[in-house]
């Protein structure tokens, strides 16, 4: 169960690796149609309709704000589950590409700085080193604040 | 006088001849009128009177036989005899006037033609009287017939044709006289006129014949002087003229031998641009390969390129099909890792699947990692492809280019042929000028050869000439001129020859003349043959003629 709890899915956002836990992600799907919904916040790309489930979808190089926002072939949609205050929320997250899924080690895991409030720190986990790379481990949870997501809540059946 | 000597010699002479003649005519024909109109006188003399005074004898003579008949009739009875008698008067009477006529002819326009008037007359009055005598003497009347014989009519009338006949004989006599002394006038006359005549035409004769001669012979001394010095000039011209012809005659033989070496040189030229030519029309087909090689180059290069945009056009194709591949391993990547947090999900279960999902996902990664890489590779070959496409249209200008530069090269070639070709015609025409010119210097030593032996001939005709003068001289001048030109000679001519061995030298002319038939004989042989081995002193030996 160790092993289980350690497992990452990594993913590319600009030149940087993110971490995502493997038990927070609903599924991989490649891009498809986003449906624009209006008066959402400006991350929030749309909806898509998977397999009957309509799913916010969120622009995560918005949401961290880096520019360049470019759909390619190899861009994905990563289904990923919530947990808030109203229970499991599904989210979909684009990301420039997936990578694979990993083993990192409890060791091999450090606390996120901080700097300041700590605010935007909050939505890191730790940061994990694989070989000489590092990982930001993504707390899929406090990506999006409670307002955020209660603008968002809206769009949801 | 002054027209007269300005005359040629030849009118000169003739008038000279002509004014003689005329006066020996004139002295001929003043003669001969005179000697005829003499002759004339002398003719008439013997027909006017010689003959008028014979046939007056005969008359008298006749009327005495007539006066004898009728005598013999009165003495004689015999009637034959009487009648023979009769008849030989009516002879007489007959001859009588025959002779009358003749006579009346020939004193004519004459004084005595009245008398002779009388007489005839007279005649008829003695016939008459005649035949009455008889018919008295017939009648028997004797004497009545006696009586008219010696007193009567007979008697008389006889007596005066007797005093008539005397008086035309004497008439005659002074008439005839008179015209021989008449006659011999004139002769004398015509002598002293003969005589002053002919004194006056010798002199005028000797005198004519002396200022024509004068003037002839000065003529000729000047003339012989000028043709003396003309004929000196003449051999000297004629001796330098031999030495210029030989002169000529010698470069004419060396222009031969360089025009020789010339048409040589011209053959070899010739040949040279034979080969020239022959270099040419390779290079002309070598360009020509050349210029075929760049063109199926071209074709094969376009080829090529044809080729390459085929290359191009799979390689595209592979490319689709690799990213094809490379979406499908993106898929199957998604999916195994889909696979791998379904596997996640199941815990303890999945353990397998996640194992399974893991090398699903590592299939899929080298999948795109091998389509990554073929994608590459194609990159690379469509990359290469295209250099190869440009490095084509390089190769194809400079395909292009060479095939221009070919084309070039050919019509340089070709230009180079005919300017060859223009130079080998040229060549052609040097040389046939060039054997022109050697025939025509061969023709010039001919001819060079032929005027120096003209000019030797030239040269004794000069000296003929001379001689000629010479003689010429001494018919002028008569002996004095020998001695006078022997002293020129003696002066002037520096072989200091006499001139009886000039005489003697032009005595040998025949031997001269043999001398220059031979030597026409050598000079005229072919140049081309004796080209090299005759000098012209070989053909023209100057030297034997330096002792003329």
């Amino acid at each position: 169960m160790a092993i289980q709890q350690n497992k990452y899915l990594s993913f590319v956002l600009e030149n940087e690796t993110y971490g995502i836990h493997i038990l927070k992600v609903k599924e991989i799907i490649g891009m498809m149609p986003i449906t624009h919904v209006p008066r959402m916040p400006d991350f929030v790309k749309g909806v898509i309709n998977l397999r009957g489930k309509i799913i916010p979808v969120i622009d995560l190089r918005l949401k961290f704000s880096i520019p360049g926002s470019v759909y390619s072939d190899r861009t994905c949609i990563i289904v990923v589950e919530m947990d808030c205050e109203n229970g499991k929320r599904i989210n979909g997250l684009v990301v420039d590409s997936v990578c694979e899924v990993l083993a990192i080690a409890e060791e091999n895991i450090e606390a996120p700085p901080t700097y300041g409030d700590g605010i935007e720190q909050e939505i890191l986990t730790g940061i994990g080193k694989v070989k000489d790379k590092v990982i930001m481990l993504l707390d899929t949870d406090k990506v999006l604040t409670t307002n955020e997501i209660k603008a968002m809540s809206r769009i949801e059946g | 006088m002054k027209w007269f000597f300005e005359q040629k010699v030849s009118v000169k002479l003739l008038v000279s001849f002509v004014l003689v003649s005329l006066i020996a005519g004139i002295i001929g024909i003043t003669g001969t009128i005179n000697l005829s109109t003499i002759d004339g006188g002398y003719k008439g003399l013997y027909d006017n009177y010689g003959l008028a005074l014979a046939d007056m004898g005969f008359v008298s003579k006749e009327y005495q036989r007539i006066r004898n008949y009728v005598r013999d009739i009165y003495i004689n009875d015999d009637p034959t005899l009487t009648e023979n008698n009769k008849k030989a008067i009516e002879e007489c009477k007959k001859n009588i006037a025959e002779r009358l006529k003749r006579f009346e002819v020939a004193v004519k326009n004459q004084p005595v033609e009245g008398v002779l008037k009388d007489l005839k007359r007279q005649m008829e009055v003695y016939y008459g009287e005649s035949d009455k005598l008889i018919k008295t003497i017939d009648d028997d009347k004797r004497d009545a017939a006696f009586q008219s014989m010696y007193n009567g009519a007979w008697r008389s009338s006889a007596i005066e044709v007797n005093r008539l006949i005397d008086e035309i004989f004497t008439s005659m006599e002074k008439a005839g006289e008179e015209k021989r002394d008449q006659f011999g006038k004139k002769a004398s006359n015509t002598i002293i006129i003969m005589i002053v005549l002919s004194v006056i035409a010798i002199l005028f004769a000797s005198l004519l014949g002396w200022g024509v001669s004068r003037n002839i012979n000065g003529l000729l001394t000047g003339l012989t002087e000028r043709l003396s010095q003309s004929s000196k000039m003449v051999a000297s011209a004629a001796a330098q003229l031999a030495a210029a012809s030989q002169q000529l005659a010698e470069g004419s033989n060396e222009q031969a031998a360089s025009i020789e070496e010339t048409s040589a040189t011209m053959n070899e030229t010739a040949s040279m641009i034979n080969q020239n030519n022959e270099n040419t029309r390779q290079a002309s087909d070598l360009s020509e390969q050349a210029k075929g090689a760049a063109g199926a180059g071209f074709s094969k290069m376009n080829n090529m390129i044809v080729s390459m945009e085929e290359l191009k056009k799979s390689s595209d194709k592979i490319a689709k099909i690799i990213k094809v591949i490379d979406d499908i391993a993106f898929q199957t990547n998604i999916l195994a890792l889909n696979a791998a947090v379904e596997a996640a999900r199941a815990g303890e279960a999945g353990m397998g699947f996640a194992v399974v999902a893991e090398e699903v996902r590592n299939l899929a990664q080298r999948s795109a990692q091998a389509a990554k890489d073929t994608a590459e590779i194609i990159e690379r070959n469509i990359e290469l492809s295209r250099q190869g496409v440009d490095v084509s249209a390089e190769v194809l200008k400079s395909l292009e280019e060479i095939n221009l530069k070919s084309q070039n090269v050919n019509s340089i070639v070709g230009e180079i042929t005919a300017a060859s070709e223009e130079q080998s015609r040229g060549i052609q025409q040097i040389n046939e000028a060039v054997s022109q010119m050697e025939k025509v210097t061969q023709h010039n030593a001919a001819t060079a050869e032929e005027s120096a032996a003209a000019a030797q001939e030239l040269q004794s005709q000069a000296e003929e000439l001379e001689h000629v003068v010479f003689e010429l001289n001494n018919m002028v001048k008569g002996a004095e001129a020998e001695k006078e030109l022997l002293d020129r000679y003696k002066r002037n001519t520096p072989s200091k020859k006499s001139m009886s061995s000039y005489r003697n030298s032009f005595a040998n002319s025949s031997s001269l003349d043999r001398n220059i038939h031979s030597l026409k004989q050598a000079s005229f042989k072919p140049v081309s043959q004796t080209k090299n081995s005759l000098s012209p002193q070989e053909v023209i030996p100057l030297e034997e003629d330096n002792e003329f």
